[in-house]
């Protein structure tokens, strides 16, 4: 039986202008969960719900068989979120005489190790870092504790492409541990492309699917046509469709079948950005 | 609570340059106008109302999100500001007992006045802490400096009323301290409750 790291089910959490609608979904232990969406589609009220920040009306939040955060050993849960996330008065080597006195699990030799892997100093205060820096100090503290789950919300943005791809390889390194687990919220989905085992998009406050990316990069595809193929199409074939100025647009979910029905037609495989675009942007059937 | 207080303390470290400045020149301005004794009120007073820099820090800097996610309850972070509180009053008070004796001792002035000064820190600190606090946590950070405007003239009030309705006498002096920690206390129990349920 797979082993969830967090579970949400039937999230609901209501606000005058916006609703968290009946979310579910789970992050297996041993896997990298992206959670995507447009902004404001609902996805940092999802990780501030599940990290106790943000009241729910109804629904579950199960972190490692516990339901409520408060009874959970924090130590296990890494957090990073986007933008700065310490006092900026303080510097690397103040915060981390500071998180020495937090987390029963500090590893003092692993955080001085990190700040060093990252360049980072550890007599400068927090403000004098750039966005990218205070990026990887965050990410540096949340390795430094020996978390079981890290919950990254926008966790790359900011970062240039090398150090995103370090970061990447990191995420993968920390899985290794079948015990280890990742929700990372992020809107460069070619990243979720590399490590994400399971995507799950939210639109709109709902969740529209939680999939294994291996699947929708292996049988999501657009087909893109004229008018008379358009009309040819099985409407229960079609998941999202669009027009644009001289084609069609046509999202489906197993495109080599797609190939066999319709030959001459040029099929093309999807990424999650169009996946996500053809959702957010297209008619959904 | 330990990580949380030395963050605190770092925090009022990297300001207290600019507190001492403000403390001995409003602090010798009052001793040669008004009674030396006022500066035990003045660093009680300024001391303990730095935890609102504290409070302010941690929610204009995401920290209060990230401390809410590591191993610290709710309870504990609202915890750790109140006694912060407590301690950095306890502290002016004795910097500002001390300075006022040397105050003293240069213009020449006794030490029968040192006990109200001594209850009036104290109440002041007391009462102004137990509206500022609830203010500075709960609202967010260009509303809470209404706790600031409403505190002391509210706490002077109280402690003047108190005065009047028991008489001036080292028995009421006593009564008011109590009556400040009492109200504290309260203010303490009420913000956790308070905070508990509040979304971050």
């Amino acid at each position: 039986m797979e082993k969830y790291a967090l579970e949400l089910n039937g999230v609901i959490k209501q606000y005058k202008d916006f609703k968290l609608d009946n979310i579910s979904f789970t992050v297996p232990q041993g896997s990298i969960v992206g959670l995507i969406g447009e902004n404001g589609a609902g996805k940092s009220t999802t990780i501030n719900i599940v990290l106790g920040l943000t009241t729910k009306d109804s629904g579950t939040v199960t972190i490692f068989g516990e339901h409520d955060i408060d009874t959970v050993c924090k130590d296990n849960i890494g957090v990073v979120f986007d933008g700065n996330n310490y006092p900026d008065v303080l510097t690397p080597k103040q915060l981390g005489n500071v998180f020495e006195n937090i987390y029963g699990t500090w590893d003092k030799k692993k955080y001085l190790e990190m700040l060093n892997k990252f360049k980072l100093p550890l007599n400068k205060k927090i403000k004098e870092f750039s966005k990218g820096m205070k990026m990887k100090y965050s990410i540096s503290v949340a390795f430094s504790h020996h978390s079981k789950l890290l919950i990254l919300d926008e966790a790359t943005s900011g970062l240039d492409p090398i150090m995103r791809e370090e970061i990447l390889d990191m995420f993968l390194d920390f899985i290794q541990d079948e015990e280890n687990s990742i929700l990372v919220s992020s809107h460069i989905t070619s990243d979720l492309e590399k490590v994400a085992d399971y995507i799950v998009f939210i639109h709109d406050g709902k969740i529209v699917f939680q999939k294994p990316k291996d699947e929708l990069l292996e049988n999501y595809g657009i087909i893109k046509c004229g008018s008379r193929l358009f009309d040819e199409i099985h409407k229960e074939e079609i998941i999202a469709y669009r027009k644009q100025d001289y084609e069609w647009q046509v999202l489906i979910d197993n495109r080599q079948s797609a190939q066999k029905k319709h030959p001459n037609a040029v099929i093309v495989p999807a990424s999650i950005d169009e996946i996500m675009l053809m959702y957010v942007k297209g008619e959904v059937r | 609570m330990k990580g949380l207080l030395l963050k605190d303390f770092y925090i009022i470290r990297s300001i207290l340059a600019i507190l001492a400045v403000v403390f001995i020149v409003i602090g010798a301005s009052l001793s040669y106008l008004a009674n030396p004794w006022v500066l035990t009120v003045l660093a009680t007073v300024m001391l303990g109302m730095n935890v609102t820099s504290t409070i302010n820090v941690d929610k204009s800097s995401g920290c209060l999100k990230t401390i809410i996610t590591t191993p610290v309850s709710r309870k504990s972070y609202i915890s750790s500001k109140y006694i912060m509180y407590l301690l950095l009053s306890i502290v002016g008070l004795v910097f500002g007992v001390v300075f006022g004796a040397i105050a003293n001792l240069m213009i020449g002035g006794g030490t029968e006045m040192m006990g109200l000064f001594v209850s009036v820190s104290l109440t002041m600190a007391l009462l102004s802490g137990s509206v500022i606090l609830p203010f500075y946590i709960m609202l967010d950070e260009s509303k809470s400096v209404i706790g600031t405007i409403l505190a002391y003239p509210v706490s002077a009030g109280i402690f003047i009323a108190l005065i009047l309705l028991l008489g001036h006498t080292i028995s009421t002096l006593v009564i008011t301290v109590f009556v400040a920690l009492c109200l504290f206390a309260m203010s303490w129990y009420l913000s956790t409750r308070i905070l508990a349920q509040k979304d971050i």
